[in-house]
């Protein structure tokens, strides 16, 4: 019994240096995920070649799909490393790389800041003035807390920047990406977030934000949360435009 | 660039605007009005003198025609530029879909170019623009030219009937995922209608020297032949514009 998983990992050393490609074997496991290949890569940090090297640096938190801290290209497609099971992939080398959008910080950890200062300049938040008792919240019917759980299940993991076409975090000031424009939506759905809702629907409206999708929707595909992004743009849209026209002619 | 975020909102909008209004009913009008080719010379020639016999004419050319295809088009390229590709990785149907409409407004914006050259403006290069019906059966003689019609007529179809999905949700018109896959559909099914209309409208010119035919249907005019009859000026097809022109 001595089946193996090959992996075939992209490595960097550092920020700015060459990257370069290593093979590895591990003893297959069953139910094995891609994060306990790494861990037992790390384990015995030696390659298919035989020669001991450094052990493949990842980010990971939760293990179970609630953090989004550990997003890689699995055979070029964006996952979470932690439900991506071994079995589930088909046979052959699987390919390891750090997600392209992102600065590399090393091997497969990548810097995904870019994702935060952009949900600070979509205002994704609800504001507090102070400490005081604020009272209960407005009542909302349940079919709208559903339809908003769906958007508030965003992990910030970077899949949807990662396929986007149109995103990268090199290029900030072109587009914010899909994520912190359907966290923009989502804050809006809410009747408290409401009363903000025309700050977060100006960050929409700035030159890198909602203008800069081009409809691939490859977000929705490879979202891990099932998250309907190119729903909430559209509902966007709708929204920014009726700002727009309030703008040039009126409410 | 010096403008500011909601200049170049307004920019943006207007470039989904006018996709569809001037330019996707330009569209419509031209491959309409170029489906007269299918029922021969004198009637598509006929209808060019009445399209160059309108009022405020150079008006409804620049400013309804050139401008906005030109706006469209300068601001596609900066669209365009924004993308980077990666349909090997990701094999989605509508990153596909993303790519095949940039790609097709690039194709658009070099036929466009030669297309009007050599039609509105094949004067400038000493074609006798008289008879546009003949000058685009000489054009057609070469399988090149005539392929990037075919080419020109696709990539139109396509970046139109596309370009209605997109419209559809930069406007909020379509916002669920079923919504937007039955706007995507409806898209592209006019895209196929266009592009019909289109290539068939090309074919009227009976081009490869005539080997090629277009596709007569529901065409309620007298045959070719009893016309000829009727008026004996019009049995030399390509001379009775210039008969026609003498008598005036």
């Amino acid at each position: 019994m001595s089946r193996e998983v090959h992996l075939r990992i992209r490595r960097q050393d550092a920020p700015d240096s060459r990257p370069y490609w290593q093979d590895f074997r591990v003893p297959w496991k069953k139910g094995m995920n891609i994060i306990s290949c790494l861990q037992e890569i790390a384990r015995n940090p030696v390659d298919a070649s035989g020669q001991r090297v450094s052990p493949p640096v990842w980010d990971c938190s939760c293990l179970e799909e609630v953090c989004g801290a550990c997003t890689m290209l699995i055979n070029g497609v964006p996952r979470q490393s932690c439900s991506t099971l071994v079995d589930n992939l088909p046979q052959g080398t699987i390919t390891l790389e750090p997600i392209g959008k992102f600065p590399v910080v090393r091997d497969l950890m990548v810097d995904r800041s870019a994702m935060f200062r952009a949900l600070r300049e979509v205002r994704a938040w609800l504001p507090i003035d102070g400490t005081h008792d604020l009272g209960p919240g407005p009542r909302r019917p349940p079919a709208d807390v559903d339809e908003a759980y769906v958007y508030s299940r965003c992990m910030t993991c970077g899949c949807c920047m990662e396929a986007c076409p149109n995103y990268d975090a090199r290029e900030f000031e072109r587009f914010i990406g899909p994520a912190p424009l359907a966290q923009a939506f989502y804050f809006g759905l809410h009747p408290t977030g409401e009363m903000n809702a025309d700050d977060r629907l100006d960050a929409v409206m700035a030159a890198n934000g909602i203008t800069g999708c081009g409809n691939a929707q490859n977000c929705v595909e490879v979202c891990p949360k099932e998250i309907p992004l190119s729903e909430a743009f559209a509902r966007l849209n709708r929204q920014v435009n009726r700002k727009w026209f309030a703008e040039l002619l009126g409410r | 660039m010096g403008l500011t975020d909601r200049q170049w909102f307004t920019l943006r909008r207007l470039h989904s605007l006018s996709g569809i209004l001037p330019v996707g009913v330009f569209l419509a009008n031209h491959f309409f009005f170029n489906s007269f080719a299918v029922s021969g010379q004198g009637p598509f020639n006929d209808k060019v003198e009445l399209l160059r016999s309108l009022p405020y004419l150079v008006l409804i050319e620049t400013f309804g025609i050139f401008v906005p295809i030109a706006f469209h088009a300068v601001l596609g390229v900066l669209i365009y530029r924004e993308a980077k590709f990666n349909n090997r990785r990701l094999s989605y149907a509508h990153n596909h879909m993303f790519t095949i409409q940039r790609i097709s407004g690039v194709i658009l914006i070099f036929f466009i170019t030669y297309h009007v050259l050599f039609t509105r403006f094949a004067h400038w290069f000493g074609h006798d623009t008289s008879d546009m019906y003949a000058l685009l059966h000489d054009q057609f003689r070469s399988p090149w030219l005539f392929a990037a019609y075919v080419i020109g007529v696709l990539a139109a179809s396509y970046h139109l009937g596309n370009g209605l999905f997109g419209f559809s949700i930069h406007w909020g018109l379509a916002s669920s995922r079923t919504g937007q896959r039955r706007m995507a559909r409806v898209g592209m099914a006019i895209a196929l209608l266009f592009a019909a209309v289109g290539i068939n409208a090309l074919l009227g010119f009976e081009p490869l020297d005539g080997r090629l035919k277009p596709v007569r249907l529901f065409n309620l005019q007298e045959e070719p032949a009893a016309i000829e009859a009727r008026i004996p000026a019009e049995t030399a097809p390509v001379d009775a514009r210039h008969a026609t022109e003498e008598s005036r």
